[in-house]
């Protein structure tokens, strides 16, 4: 809702596709009256309370005719009065050497970012973006000049991917300060960012990131091309792009990656891959993205490789918990009891014993009550919440079980599988679905549905590509120099190569940059 | 590999006894001499499988040949997924119907044979350290059950015996024309990796199957696993480590339901891709969903009992049978092509 308010100019499109007729014809040019041009303006922004349209005479003693166009809530008042109107009303002007336009862009607009143009479809676009216009008697052309400024949120640590060491800046709407944060960790004039806008309606900038030498140029054209087919009304959010661009838009998996921290992007900029920066969100796509991405995480980084290697594995771990753990439990108590050790056998029956619900029903009964927690604990007003969540785990916890409703080893395995399900968080929701299947396949036909439903979902993120890498790199065609990044975290001195598939450029550090004791030639 | 460690019929072929082994390491060089036309016909053709280059050798003729070898892969994949439904419904699931476990199993294979070879491939490559690692921790997980000395008379009936044990070992993989008709879609164009190719394949087989038959003649003695139906089987069910480490039986059948899985999914593509071939079809899919619904009533028809199935597959039958498409057949196809001159002759 933030973005909604600071962004308040919505900006019309002048597309031939699209259903949108503009006020007026795109290809229109300005005229040289000043009062056509003003009742044109006028005409177009009609019923527009927020435009300012500020008439005023250029230079002390010629007195030219000129009237400024901008939005307000867009701009940087005070820069415009200082740095637009005042300069241009005490401005001294010999008429008899150049031309007006020229004398006031070169001479007299104190701005740094300014631009010319003879069509009025530029012109109604730079006013909608949050720039001033400047028309000028007797000029065709207008002069479009950048004094935008309008409150913006403040860069905060993102609430969703907080670390304990690492920086704490999290990417805003803005998608200017969203391209300087990234050019401070990236200072290589390699990297390029090629701005594009897509969104017939909202016109929305998006801004398309790479290095020059290390990202794939097929790739980056491969993205440009998806970026320029999308064809829509709006696009408020990067996840809007992400279902245009992605490459298996049927599947459950995303091959598309976000994040909102510009550490994590500019790291994967640096391993060859490409970001997408929507102006409005903090979200930044970056394509591709291969599964294990998702158990890669920017603090494991930071923290010494023991404790990561640890960390990841634990991930692995759970990750396959919150898939299986409920399918197996059903499969196993349900089918092939004679797989467990005799005590726990006897412990889980006594604990079934009076549930009035076969283990299947219990296992699904708890797991839609377990999401509707989660999905209500998400939206709960602060002060509610945590009433709510005592009321959730006595309720579901205790008083179920001692009510007879379900077993206590449900309890268990659903907690678990709970709370594994957010150790990986983009992950979240392909677990929860997948979880789903497997324990309806579990439920139905045992351990032989669970096996075979694995194997069919393996099967399927094999099929998957993401722009030209297979998603399951580097398990699935096996990488064994990528791996080093994947089953372990090797230390940063052992790191030699980006990972091979995404990039040509593949070295990346000097070998054996391992710190050690000076080597000394005689033994002093 | 999957038969390996369900059935193990072998132990019931010459030589019979504790040299076994022998025979199995010897059929090494049997595989490879089974591969030979194989391979000389590959090399001549070396972007056609089998049943296009035999359309390319015999004209029309080939058509009815290709026809026969789709029919075999029809009756191998019956056959394997006889066994398969048999060591499901004896020892894991015995009140599960037939026809539910075919159901269940084949549309994931018809899946898998939709996204295509390279899929399929690369489950393999995923899958296979896990298998071989299983085998190999089954392995050390008995290891204190083991009484080696089961082996210890060595050579005990001729060697001539072990010579046919190892035919007989080598035959029994059909996977020699599975590598036939899938040797145009291998990237390695050269001769050498190719040969090399074969030699690594037949070698990792042979050793996981020396590591089986270890486990189960030490464990087992040599008289047990003969009548025992999945020899295997049980002796993987006789881990018991600490009194903690037991019926890991489920970690064997993982394993095996995916080998199985795998393993049905490449013979439904091979018969689909021959099928497409054999008719001249551009696009193998539409084939699959036919297929599919051929497959379960054939496996079905097949399954008389037990019995047979055992005869059938000891070593009076089968070994013959295959010997018949894994050598006869490409020999013939070869010697035509030699007389014709037909196909890449490089030196």
């Amino acid at each position: 809702m933030n973005r909604l308010i600071t962004r308040s100019g919505q900006k019309k499109s002048s597309q031939p596709t699209g259903n949108i007729s503009p006020s007026y014809n795109n290809s229109a040019a300005l005229s040289k009256d000043i009062n056509e041009n003003l009742a044109t303006i006028k005409k177009i922004f009609i019923n527009t309370d927020d435009l300012i349209i500020r008439e005023f005479k250029i230079g002390r003693e010629l007195q030219v005719n000129a009237f400024a166009v901008m939005l307000v809530g867009l701009i940087n008042e005070a820069s415009v009065n200082e740095h637009l109107i005042r300069p241009l009303m005490s401005l001294h002007l010999d008429i008899n050497k150049e031309p007006t336009l020229k004398v006031v862009k070169e001479s007299a607009l104190f701005v740094a970012s300014i631009k010319e143009t003879l069509k009025l479809d530029d012109t109604v676009r730079g006013i909608l973006s949050g720039d001033t216009a400047l028309f000028i008697d007797e000029t065709d052309r207008a002069l479009i000049a950048s004094f935008r400024g309008w409150p913006a949120r403040s860069i905060v640590e993102p609430k969703t991917e907080s670390v304990v060491r690492g920086p704490r800046e999290g990417f805003v709407e803005s998608l200017s300060t969203n391209t300087a944060l990234l050019r401070r960790k990236i200072k290589n004039p390699q990297l390029k960012f090629e701005k594009m806008t897509v969104g017939n309606q909202t016109r929305t900038d998006i801004s398309i990131a790479y290095i020059n030498n290390i990202a794939d140029s097929k790739t980056v054209q491969e993205v440009k091309d998806r970026v320029s087919r999308i064809d829509t009304d709006s696009i408020l959010e990067s996840g809007y792009i992400e279902e245009f661009i992605e490459d298996a838009p049927y599947s459950l998996f995303p091959t598309v990656g976000n994040s909102e921290k510009p550490d994590i992007i500019a790291a994967k900029l640096l391993e060859g891959r490409i970001a997408v920066l929507t102006d409005g969100t903090p979200f930044v796509l970056t394509v591709p993205y291969l599964f294990i991405e998702a158990f890669q995480d920017s603090e494991d980084y930071y923290a010494r490789p023991y404790f990561s290697t640890f960390v990841r594995w634990l991930r692995w771990l759970a990750f396959l918990i919150s898939v299986f753990l409920p399918a197996l439990y059903v499969a196993i108590t349900t089918f092939h009891q004679e797989l467990l050790p005799t005590s726990l056998l006897i412990s889980i029956a006594s604990s079934h014993e009076g549930i009035p619900f076969p283990t299947i029903v219990e296992a699904v009964l708890m797991q839609i009550a377990f999401e509707i927690l989660r999905e209500a604990g998400l939206r709960l007003p602060k002060a509610v919440g945590q009433a709510v969540s005592i009321v959730g785990a006595l309720v579901i916890g205790e008083a179920a079980v001692s009510a007879g409703l379900v077993g206590s080893p449900m309890v268990v395995v659903m907690a678990l599988t709970g709370i594994s399900s957010f150790v990986v968080p983009t992950l979240t929701d392909v677990t929860t679905v997948t979880r789903f299947i497997l324990l309806l396949l579990a439920g139905f036909s045992g351990l032989y549905g669970v096996i075979l439903g694995f194997a069919g979902i393996i099967t399927h993120q094999l099929s998957l590509r993401s722009y030209g890498q297979p998603y399951l790199s580097p398990l699935a065609p096996l990488n064994v120099s990528d791996l080093k990044d994947v089953i372990i975290r090797a230390p940063w001195w052992a790191m030699n190569t980006r990972p091979n598939s995404l990039s040509k450029n593949s070295r990346r550090q000097k070998k054996s940059l391992i710190p050690h004791p000076p080597r000394e030639e005689n033994d002093t | 590999m999957v038969i390996i460690i369900t059935f193990f019929p072998v132990l019931d072929s010459p030589p019979g006894n504790q040299d076994v082994w022998l025979a199995l390491l010897l059929s090494i060089p049997m595989h490879l001499l089974l591969s030979v036309p194989i391979y000389l016909l590959w090399k001549r053709f070396p972007n056609q499988s089998f049943i296009e280059y035999s359309q390319t050798i015999l004209g029309q003729a080939g058509k009815l040949v290709g026809l026969l070898y789709v029919l075999y892969f029809l009756h191998d994949v019956s056959m394997f997924l006889y066994r398969w439904s048999a060591f499901l419904t004896t020892a894991i699931m015995p009140e599960t119907p037939v026809l539910f476990i075919l159901i269940f199993l084949l549309p994931f294979c018809a899946y898998a044979v939709l996204k295509g070879i390279e899929v399929i491939t690369r489950f393999a490559e995923l899958f296979a350290p896990f298998i071989f690692a299983g085998i190999i921790i089954i392995f050390l997980l008995l290891a204190k059950d083991m009484d080696l000395k089961v082996f210890s008379p060595f050579l005990e009936k001729s060697f001539f015996s072990i010579l046919l044990g190892a035919l007989v070992t080598a035959l029994r993989t059909s996977e020699i024309l599975i590598f036939a008709m899938l040797l145009p879609y291998v990237t390695i164009k050269k001769a050498k990796e190719v040969r090399s190719m074969f030699l690594s394949t037949y070698s990792i087989l042979a050793f996981f199957w020396i590591i089986c038959v270890i486990v189960v003649l030490s464990t087992l003695g040599l008289d047990l696993p003969k009548v025992l139906q999945f020899s295997y089987f049980d002796a993987v069910r006789l881990i018991s480590i600490g009194g903690f480490i037991e019926r890991i039986e489920s970690i064997h059948l993982s394993m095996w339901l995916i080998s199985g899985y795998l393993r049905v999914a490449l013979y439904f593509f091979v018969i689909v891709i021959g099928l497409s071939q054999v008719f001249g079809l551009k696009n193998y899919k539409p084939l699959v969903i036919s297929i599919l619904t051929i497959l379960i009533p054939i496996s079905l028809a097949i399954q008389t009992n037990i019995t047979d199935l055992n005869q059938f597959l000891n070593y009076h039958i089968e070994p013959w049978y295959n010997l018949f498409f894994i050598f006869i057949i490409p020999v013939t196809l070869l010697s035509i092509a030699m007389i014709r001159k037909q196909g890449d002759i490089k030196p």
